[in-house]
């Protein structure tokens, strides 16, 4: 009895948004609204979740615990770029500057470490994982992919060579068509799942 | 002499007195009804409980005295009752008094503990075995009050067994005032364990024949009373409770070693108490009925934690430090060459090659673009990939950006708008085409579907609030997504599939993205799409715009072919490694 | 003056990130912790400029009497989702959550089903066509290699995944053991996924490739910028 309003809530929201997909002239003004009032809340659940964040480094400045600088660095900056967003606005230009130049900086760097971490990888590549049918058409699959990446084998479509080129370029599209697919059908049913109250992630079952 | 005992109050009344000058209980029924016991003895003693008289203080008090003492308790282990010393015979024609007051019953079950062995004992055997035939429902507390009640008992007889016999026959002689205390004390004291005997009222005695403790023996014999207080009085005295077998033929009974030796206030608790006693039976635990599964799952679930606790070899430091080294060497020839390739070679000449079909298609869409064409931009890509993303869609961007045309752009990740504003004052800087800026729209898939679902409204609900957000996706000639993964950028497609299958929608794409968003090509729901630098090296050289990526081309190469260099070093190290069936030896 | 004094602050921070590559120390947590930071901040700031004011608190100001009732609405369920973090009030928070599930369900199932499911299966029917194979000319045996491969990579590649497993009973667990067709289709469709994530582990590392020349032209140039003096 307690969950029935939680359910009805969702089974309601659920159906008026995939009637949407059949009746969108008649249903367009409620439908934006409806987006509107989830966005609204996601938003409010991510404010929820910083907060989390900022409360789990704050306890554990105030705990001392191992790494208690390292909260306090990072609550520092969280207030710093909290208030300064707030009163300077995303337009000032210091404040475009310092995110821009801190933000692509450092997740630039994060994805070259990733480069170094990749080619070392690929030193174990069958190492790791042996002989198997998956493992063969991944190592094939990646050569072939970088050496066509190089710009080699660019060959107009009409040769021989050409086709067969093109014929292995779309190889992979089989792979990536079954993947997507089998996504669909996952998501089709966990989606199914929580329209029919089968599946409650919004509470306790 | 002590007067007649007031059976409900124990109070003290002469012996002309009908009615008790305490409580008002009826004096006289009582003694008349001990007058008119049946001298014949019944074939089962316990039949003395059935017609017992509710004389039981008298008979307390008779019991008392030194010259009505008798040996009517039998000594533990079955051996014979040895009398208290002092202790007389009970002679009911010597002592007119006691026979006054002394039901039959008692003065025969007197003679018997006399003349027979164990007499006593076989009252107590029969009471257990009318306990047994009971069903034992016992409440600890209930128990453990009866267990505190029961010791205060004890630590009166205790007391009172410490003082010699015959002081204690001195003092019940004498002491004719203490008698009616102790009396009423004790009986006092079972009564309110019995609880409802305190409550009865007058009529309820004329009724039941009066409530004396001998009629409630019977009853429990019979079954219509609460073996509790039963079980908890066969703890009284001394010792603890002596198991009793349930067995209904074993009749074995076990008496507490103390017998009461000389006092018959004693005896006579002993005799009244059913002495072997079943010791409160600990409840059996329930069963639990566990599946198959549940015991393995319980059965891993101790072997984990087992495991868990196992002492564990100390990781060898040899190889992490190996593992440091190579990945150290690795990092220093791939930087290296990259910085080799920038600074020190000439930027590569670019041959154009032929251009895949999905490259072709976005040109030709971008061909047949109006000049005052309506587009939207969505920037969905993160910080990391600003680099990447701007060598791709320049050369797009560059060709799609022209006077008179007009763009919105909005952004899904908090970076987006920062990103967006950089790449797009490059381009449009020295054009005059204005940029609507939607804002920061989060949550793909929900800005995806109002995208989509953003028809003109059939009808309108007066006084509902408008949507903030509504960029009608139809009046756009076409729409161009910025994407630097699979993911979001195949939420947009599944959205405006469905709900705007007419809007072709093109793809700008990180490199990682390209391979699972092709089959989206391949079906007709993307127009056309171009990923990574190597495909835009294609485009832009086309296009005959490919400056940025010619400075980079150089490096980018020498990382690919060092890439291919050590898949193939670790295939061929690797090899030798392996066993037959193919598994990767450790 | 100033993009050469961002410039250093890239160029440290940068170092300190690349700096794991010789292992982790004190400058890469330092950098990473006011990554953290920043971007939590940043985040923060965004949805409350454009997110909670313009849908939230302007309509509530701005709009009149029907507005305000209307806005109750998210109001309310703003409320609850705020209660629900207090365990006393838990089950308060089950309400906004159900909406959002329900939404993201229902948007989830309807781009699924229409925008996945049917277009992708179309297109593996579709390569069956006969127009298409001899569209073409003196290629059409490709065309049709072509549209089988599809077919049968497609259902290997689903059929690895194990869409028929079965439940495990309360007596015992049951295995998945699929039929043996099913077994030698999976053994197909490995290959395939072998491919594609092939393909995608060459499109990663050139992402990140691109992203390491990028940062070293960076550097260099923010380090040609200090020795040539700015």
């Amino acid at each position: 009895m307690k969950k029935l309003p939680a359910i009805i809530v969702s089974v309601t929201i659920g159906l008026t948004v995939l009637a949407g997909y059949f009746f969108q002239a008649e249903l367009s003004t409620v439908l934006s609204l409806i987006v509107d009032w989830g966005i609204l809340l996601a938003g409010v659940a991510g404010l929820i979740g910083l907060g989390y964040l900022a409360q789990y480094h704050l306890t554990r400045l105030m705990k001392r615990e191992k790494g208690a600088f390292f909260s306090l660095i990072t609550l520092l900056v969280f207030l710093f770029i909290l208030v300064a967003g707030l009163t300077l606005t995303t337009q000032n230009p210091f404040y475009r500057n310092l995110i821009l130049n801190v933000q692509v900086s450092v997740e630039a760097s994060f994805l070259a470490v990733l480069a170094v971490t990749l080619l070392y990888a690929s030193l174990k590549l069958i190492r790791t994982r042996g002989w198997t049918p998956m493992s063969v058409g991944f190592l094939i699959s990646a050569l072939i992919s970088l050496v066509l990446n190089l710009g080699v084998g660019m060959t107009e479509s009409g040769t021989v060579l050409g086709e067969l080129v093109a014929f292995w370029r779309r190889l992979p599209i089989v792979g990536a068509r079954g993947i997507l697919l089998g996504m669909a059908i996952g998501g089709l049913i966990v989606g199914l799942r929580v329209l029919l109250s089968m599946h409650r992630p919004y509470g306790e079952e | 002499m002590a007067g007649l005992i007031c059976p409900e109050c124990g109070a003290e009344n002469p012996d002309e007195a009908k009615r008790c000058q305490e409580c008002g209980a009826l004096l006289i029924e009582q003694s008349q009804r001990a007058d008119e016991q049946p001298a014949g003895l019944p074939e089962d003693p316990l039949d003395f409980l059935a017609q017992a008289d509710d004389d039981l203080p008298g008979l307390l008090h008779a019991l008392k005295h030194e010259d009505d003492q008798s040996p009517l308790t039998d000594p533990p282990g079955g051996e014979e009752s040895v009398p208290p010393e002092g202790d007389e015979h009970v002679d009911s024609s010597e002592e007119p008094d006691a026979e006054e007051t002394l039901p039959e019953w008692l003065i025969r079950v007197r003679q018997r503990a006399q003349e027979e062995e164990d007499s006593v004992g076989e009252v107590t055997q029969k009471l257990v075995v009318a306990q047994d035939h009971l069903k034992e429902d016992i409440s600890t507390s209930r128990h453990e009050n009866f267990s505190s009640w029961i010791e205060g008992i004890r630590d009166e007889d205790g007391a009172k067994e410490s003082q010699p016999a015959e002081e204690t026959a001195k003092k019940a002689e004498t002491g004719a005032e203490e008698a009616p205390s102790e009396d009423e004390g004790w009986l006092t004291k079972i009564r309110k364990m019995e609880g409802k005997f305190i409550e009865e009222t007058d009529s309820e005695i004329k009724d039941t024949d009066g409530d004396s403790l001998l009629q409630w023996l019977v009853a429990l014999e019979e079954g219509t009373e609460q073996p509790e207080v039963l079980d908890e009085a066969t703890e009284l005295a001394d010792g603890a409770p002596v198991d009793v077998p349930a067995d209904d033929d074993e009749k074995h009974i076990q008496q507490p070693e103390s017998v009461l030796e000389g006092d018959e206030l004693e005896v006579t608790q002993q005799m009244i108490v059913p002495t072997p006693t079943l010791q409160a039976e600990q409840p059996e635990p329930p069963l639990v009925d566990v599946t198959r599964s549940e015991q393995l799952q319980a059965d891993q679930l101790a072997a984990t934690i087992a495991d868990e606790k196992a002492a564990r070899a100390v990781v060898k430091s040899r190889k992490a430090k190996s593992t440091w080294a190579i990945r150290l060497i690795v990092a220093v020839v791939l930087i290296g060459s990259v910085v080799f390739s920038l600074f020190f070679r000439e930027p590569a000449v670019l041959p154009v090659a032929p251009m895949p079909s999905q490259h072709e298609d976005m040109i030709s869409w971008i061909e047949e673009l109006p000049a005052d064409a309506r587009l939207l931009l969505v920037f969905d890509y993160q910080a990391a990939y600003a680099a990447e993303m701007a060598l791709v869609a320049e050369p797009v961007l560059e060709e799609v950006i022209h006077p008179g045309r007009q763009l919105s752009v909005l952004y899904t990740s908090p970076m987006g708008g920062l990103l967006s504003q950089a790449l797009l004052s490059e381009i449009s800087a020295d054009r005059d085409v204005p940029i609507d800026d939607l804002g920061y729209h989060p949550f793909s898939a929900f800005t995806a579907y109002q995208a989509g679902i953003s028809a003109p409204a059939a009808w309108v609900i007066p006084s509902l609030p408008k949507s903030g957000r509504t960029f009608l996706a139809d009046d756009y000639e076409g729409i161009i997504l910025l994407s630097d993964t699979f993911e979001g950028a195949r939420v947009w497609i599944d959205q405006l599939s469905a709900l705007m299958p007419g809007t072709p929608l093109n793809l700008i794409l990180s490199a990682q993205a390209g391979p699972m968003l092709m089959p989206y090509y391949d079906s007709g729901q993307v127009s056309g799409m171009i990923s990574g630098v190597g495909e835009a090296r294609n485009f832009s050289a086309a296009e005959g715009r490919s400056g940025a990526i010619l400075i980079r081309w150089r490096a980018y190469q020498t990382g690919i072919l060092l890439m291919v260099t050590l898949i193939v070093t670790g295939v061929l190290f690797s090899s030798g490694q392996v066993n037959d069936e193919g598994e990767v030896n450790a | 003056m100033n993009d050469l004094i961002w410039g250093v602050v890239g160029l440290l921070l940068t170092i300190m990130i690349l700096s794991y590559l010789i292992g982790d120390n004190v400058f890469f947590r330092f950098a990473a912790y006011i990554f953290i930071g920043l971007t939590a901040g940043f985040v923060a700031v965004m949805l409350i400029n454009k997110i909670l004011i313009p849908y939230l608190v302007t309509p509530i100001v701005t709009g009149g009497w029907q507005q305000w009732l209307w806005m109750l609405i998210p109001l309310g369920l703003i409320l609850l989702l705020v209660m629900g973090q207090w365990s006393k009030f838990a089950s308060a928070g089950s309400i906004p959550l159900a909406y959002l599930a329900g939404l993201t369900a229902a948007v989830a199932v309807g781009g699924a089903v229409f925008g996945t499911l049917i277009p992708q299966a179309r297109a593996v029917i579709e390569a069956f066509d006969p127009a298409g194979w001899y569209a073409v000319p003196g290629r059409s045996w490709l065309r049709v290699m072509d549209a089988v491969v599809m077919l049968v990579g497609v259902i290997g590649t689903l059929s690895y995944f194990h869409f028929g497993k079965r439940r495990s009973t309360d007596d015992a667990v049951e295995t998945s053991n699929p039929p043996r067709l099913m077994r030698a289709l999976g053994k197909v469709g490995q290959v395939f996924i072998g491919i594609t994530l092939g393909a995608v582990f060459a499109s990663v590392f050139s992402s990140a490739l691109i992203a390491l020349i990028d940062r070293v032209l960076f550097v260099g140039e923010i380090i040609l910028k200090l020795i040539g003096g700015g």
